[in-house]
């Protein structure tokens, strides 16, 4: 009877993961395979590949725009995650309360993720828009701090782009960790109090390290889409003046279908996918996969 | 709890309220922009009837649409008849489409009425223009090739020169007709037409384009604002004989605010915008200089792009005038549009027709009287030391017939171009919206260009020997390679020697991609 | 707990703030899309709108043309790959938590991957593709890449295993079939997680730009995402001439709208079943 149904069963596991995973192999695996024989080639798309070795990696190793856009997005991601993982815990803290503003901002914080890459990075773009007729430039110059070209600046390019990723993704880091802070068991705040902690004492000695697995979880699902971002720059920058804003996604797109150079475009594929999926692992090593709860 | 109920109702009450207001808007938006675009009116009546076109400057041109062909009542008359042989009518409709790199809006206005009359003219022919923007031209090149393999692409591409060599090298455009090759010989200036020539797939120079909306431009020039030459105490009409006094005027025309921020610039310099600009804008100074830029030699391909020459103009011609005299800011408004706008003094060296359109289109009261254009002009760029003799690039927006669409229409494709190029109410409209079409020598030879100022530019640019700037079957991807390296050395990411070898290896890296030229 | 304290204070301080700097950009931008282009660029910028003008949405439709052939070819995208995502999300999430099986382990951590890794890195294999099957330029193309996607598997999954087992068991027990107990048990309890499922999905899907802009070449089949990027060069004499601000705004707003609808008409539920699906794990 038990074998009768093991049988029966297989035929709907094969049934319910056959959609995705035969949908998978061919516009996921198969293509991460391609990029690497890609990388071997010259590819314009015009002509057929012609496969040209290791050329594309040798000037991998020496293409100095690439080399930056490696600094710049580490302190991309850096900045980003750290900064949307602290005003995510703040504003997760403060929702965490009975009160009508509480419950207010609970629903207008995710509005920033909602709003579509495109739309809200051409919304910050008119608001910093270099020329005394921005609205930040005159805000700015009123606070006696001069105006500024924000994104287009040489030195504030990135640091813009952080600010702004940080704005769009801190609803929702903050309803992930609120969800965290409503699994946190009951027992553990309840000792604090009674050991006559005050709320912010609580929060601070108790429940912040308790949500450390669900941070780790939220860094880990994020890193690799921040890593290669790419909407906001396009809109903003693409890429800057010069290349002061080239991070790791635009310069992808830029080699393959601003240059029309597919084999070097894979080759930045294979590379900068090693590179994170290695720094994932080194993260899941040392921290653990994390999640919600305790 | 009813309480509670009560709030919820009501929070309820005002989301659905929001909601259908915010559903109401997006339709009421969505019906608006639904609305059909509006159609272009010209009245064309019976033979002998005039009908006026104004334009928005103090020019005003007269037009005589007197049934087909078309004749033009110029001050100076010219008299057009049609030269090019017309296929048979076809006995079923075919649609052309021209897909146009760039919007350029003066332009477009005006070729939608050339769309117009051309439609009325030939309604089993209809023909329709498609201005892309926002894809550099390069990425617009590719756009028009794999959507010419899905089958679903242009039947004419108007491109500018750079990224038109890539889609020639490419095989994408036929080759000209040797009747339309005839025309165009009689037509173009001989100074110009060097420019219509492109490598094709096999690496052999053809003519496989015609000029485009914007036509073959007759050369780069620096152009100067003679109201701040004469506040600096000179006399109009001034030209720069090398670059120190250059950089001398220029630093007497800049002007700062008490807080030291940059009020008037003397000189534009190109440090950033379309990345392909960036690259050729420097060519015409280097080519000055005696640099060859690329060149094929011995079956191979050569370039001195790292060579001193560069870097003594990208020393003292950018990096001097930004960092060391201050004379411009990379954060400050620049290139034609604030030329226009009189931000910028001098501009150094761009297209005769991107500034006159722009100064058309936005400071007419300023740059035009019933003459022709005043107040500006533009200069050979000059020479590192006085003497030398300055020598240009000529400058092309061009439209080429795909070579993957079908025979019957490729005929019709060129039959458009050549009406194009030969009619004059055509060149008419163009000028009235643009102000330039100005290397077609019917158009030199006529009204307004026979004034003063557009005869001293013409005389200037052919003085500078031009050639033309498609250096080799893969520009685009050099300019827009180089390109991005210059812009990091002018805003000083990089060192200029390590940017000189930057430089130097990104050309080369795409320049070996193409086999030499046989001859 | 509502002491009068200073962490109150600053907490209530704190949400103000987030609800300023919030709804700060989406003000900005309503005003600037009905500005005219003259006082978009007035100088000291005004904060309410002084001229009301419709110029940044003629301009749009001048110059963009077909505008709600846009917005259909977008809808059309996200509801194409919404429908498949959902279905077969929630069969492979319920397939992870009713059944054991050799490679679970395996294939789980693989669609994890798949989850993880953003599909920049794939645009040129995807290009290749895409040439290979005659489908650039198509719809098709960019519904097929994305047509099931894995975090609606996961987030199924999640909000599934939440399902008291007894449910299961029960039909089970009753010989009922396991397409019955999919479809007619599980199913009508997880409607509240298709919301959240729908309404993530639709935002990114609307929100998708990387994938369109490459491989979209005619104007009738962009999407409303490329529309926004385009509006940014199309007004002035030479293409590189300072934007159209209202333009951009306004292009921006129309583009907008709907994302912020949806969340707005399903914000409650969304927010409840979004915590209801993370408590257990």
């Amino acid at each position: 009877m038990n074998m009768q149904k093991k049988y029966g069963y297989r035929l709907h596991i094969i049934l319910y993961l056959l959609p995705p995973i035969i949908l998978y192999s061919i516009f996921y695996y198969l293509p991460l395979a391609l990029n690497i024989y890609f990388s071997f080639t010259r590819w314009d798309y015009a002509r057929p590949p012609t496969w040209i070795g290791l050329d594309n990696y040798v000037k991998l190793i020496n293409d100095p725009i690439f080399i930056k856009s490696l600094y710049l997005t580490a302190f991309y991601v850096i900045g980003v995650l750290g900064g949307s993982i602290i005003t995510g815990t703040i504003l997760a803290i403060a929702i965490n309360r009975e009160s009508k503003l509480a419950l207010i901002t609970r629903v207008i914080m995710l509005i920033p993720y909602m709003l579509p890459e495109v739309a809200a990075a051409t919304a910050w773009f008119i608001i910093f828009a270099p020329g005394p007729m921005g609205y930040a430039n005159y805000i700015f110059s009123l606070l006696g701090m001069g105006s500024s070209s924000w994104f287009l600046d040489v030195n504030l390019g990135v640091p813009m782009l952080i600010i702004y990723s940080i704005w769009k993704n801190t609803g929702f880091f903050a309803l992930v960790l609120y969800a965290g802070l409503k699994a946190i068991p009951k027992d553990a705040i309840e000792a604090a109090y009674i050991d006559g902690a005050s709320e912010f004492q609580t929060y601070r000695k108790v429940i912040i390290p308790l949500l450390r697995p669900m941070i780790t979880f939220l860094i880990i699902t994020t890193i690799m889409s921040t890593w290669f971002v790419f909407g906001s720059v396009y809109v903003i920058t693409k890429g800057g003046p010069g290349t002061a804003t080239m991070l790791t996604g635009m310069y992808m797109y830029l080699i393959s279908f601003g240059q029309n150079n597919g084999g070097y475009g894979a080759a930045l594929a294979v590379v900068n996918t090693a590179l994170i999926l290695g720094i994932v692992y080194l993260q899941i090593k040392r921290f653990g996969v994390g999640g919600y709860g305790t | 709890m009813s309480k509670e109920e009560k709030k919820i109702n009501r929070r309820d009450y005002l989301k659905y309220t929001g909601a259908a207001i915010g559903g109401l808007v997006v339709g009421g938006a969505l019906g608006y922009l639904a609305k059909p675009a509006e159609v272009i009116k010209e009245t064309v009546t019976a033979p002998g009837a005039v009908s006026t076109v104004t334009v928005p400057t103090t020019i005003e041109r007269t037009i005589t649409i007197t049934g087909t062909p078309t004749t033009i009542t110029m001050p100076t008359t010219v008299a057009e008849t049609r030269e090019y042989t017309f296929p048979p009518e076809p006995k079923e409709p075919i649609k052309l489409s021209v897909w146009l790199w760039g919007t350029f809006a003066p332009a477009i206005d005006a070729l939608n009425k050339i769309a117009y009359i051309w439609n009325r003219d030939h309604p089993k022919v209809q023909i329709e223009f498609v201005p892309v923007a926002g894809l550099s031209s390069l990425e617009f090149t590719l756009k028009c090739e794999q959507a010419t393999q899905a089958g679903e692409g242009p039947d004419i591409i108007h491109n500018e020169d750079y990224a038109m060599a890539s889609l020639v090298y490419d095989g994408y455009a036929e080759l000209l007709p040797s009747e339309l090759q005839d025309l165009a010989k009689k037509y173009i200036h001989p100074s110009f037409i060097d420019a219509v020539y492109f490598w094709g797939p096999d690496v052999v120079r053809r003519m496989y384009v015609l000029p485009g909306a914007y036509g073959v431009n007759p050369t780069k020039h620096t152009w100067i604002n003679d109201y701040h030459v004469e506040e600096a105490g000179l006399k109009a009409g001034w030209n720069p004989s090398d670059w120190d006094e250059l950089i001398q005027v220029a630093q007497k025309m800049t002007k700062y605010d008490s807080a030291g921020n940059l009020v008037r610039s003397g000189l534009f310099v190109r440090v950033g915008g379309h990345v392909a600009g960036i690259f050729d804008k420097i060519t015409v100074l280097l080519r000055t200089e005696g640099a060859r830029i690329i060149w094929a030699e011995g079956g191979e391909w050569k370039t001195d792009i790292d060579s001193d020459i560069t870097r003594k103009v990208i020393q003292r011609l950018y990096l001097d005038v930004i960092y060391k005299y201050r004379i411009y800011d990379p954060g400050f408004p620049g290139d034609v549009d604030a030329f226009a706008k009189e931000l910028v003094s001098i501009v150094h060296p761009r297209e005769l027709r991107e500034t006159v359109m722009s100064i058309r289109t936005v400071n007419p009261a300023r740059f035009f009287g019933p003459e022709g254009p005043k107040g500006f002009h533009g200069a050979p760029h000059p020479p590192e030391s006085k003497g030398t003799k300055s020598l240009s690039y000529i400058d092309a927006h061009s439209w080429c017939v795909n070579s993957k669409i079908p025979e019957q229409k490729k005929k019709w494709a060129f039959a458009f171009l050549a009406w194009y190029m030969t009619d004059s109410v055509v060149k008419g409209l163009l000028f009235n919206a643009i102000g330039n079409m100005t290397i077609f020598r019917d158009v030199m030879e006529s009204s307004p260009f026979t004034n003063p100022w557009y005869q001293e530019m013409l005389r200037v640019s052919m003085s500078m020997d031009p050639k033309s700037r498609v250096l080799h079957p893969m520009m685009a991807q050099i300019g827009n390679a180089g390109g991005t390296v210059l812009s990091r050395i002018y805003l000083r990411e990089v060192d200029l020697d390590k940017g000189l070898r930057e430089l130097g290896a990104a050309v080369r890296d795409v320049m070996k991609q193409a086999p030499a030229p046989k001859s | 707990m509502k002491e009068r304290n200073w962490f109150n204070i600053t907490m209530n301080i704190i949400l103000i703030l987030a609800i300023i700097s919030t709804l700060a950009p989406i003000y900005f931008l309503v005003i600037t899309a009905f500005k005219s282009y003259a006082e978009a660029y007035s100088v000291p910028p005004t904060f309410f709108v002084q001229n009301f003008s419709l110029e940044g949405f003629e301009i749009l439709q001048k110059y963009v043309t077909e505008v709600e052939r846009l917005f259909a070819n977008s809808f059309i995208i996200a509801i194409a790959v919404i429908i498949p995502t959902i279905i077969c999300g929630t069969m492979a999430g319920y397939a992870f938590v009713a059944y054991n099986f050799k490679f679970k382990e395996v294939i789980f951590v693989t669609l994890l991957t798949k989850y993880l890794l953003p599909e920049i890195i794939l645009i040129v294999p995807w290009y290749w593709i895409m040439l290979q099957l005659k489908l650039v330029n198509s719809l098709f193309s960019v519904i097929v890449v994305n047509m099931i996607g894995a975090w609606t598997i996961f987030f199924m999954r999640s909000y599934i295993s939440q399902i008291p087992k007894d449910y299961i068991e029960a039909a089970r027990i009753d010989g009922a079939s396991e397409n019955k107990i999919l479809f007619r048990i599980i199913v009508p309890m997880v409607r509240p997680a298709w919301l959240v499922a729908f309404v993530i999905n639709f935002i990114w899907s609307w929100g998708a730009l990387l994938w369109p802009l490459i491989i979209l070449n005619t104007k009738s089949n962009y999407t409303l995402s490329i529309a926004v990027t385009f509006v940014r060069y199309i007004y002035g004499s030479t293409g590189e001439s300072p934007p159209h601000y209202p333009a951009l705004a306004a292009t921006s707003l129309v583009y907008t709208i709907p994302a912020l609808i949806l969340y707005l008409l399903v914000q409650r539920s969304f927010i409840e079943t979004f915590i209801k699906a993370g408590i257990k794990r």
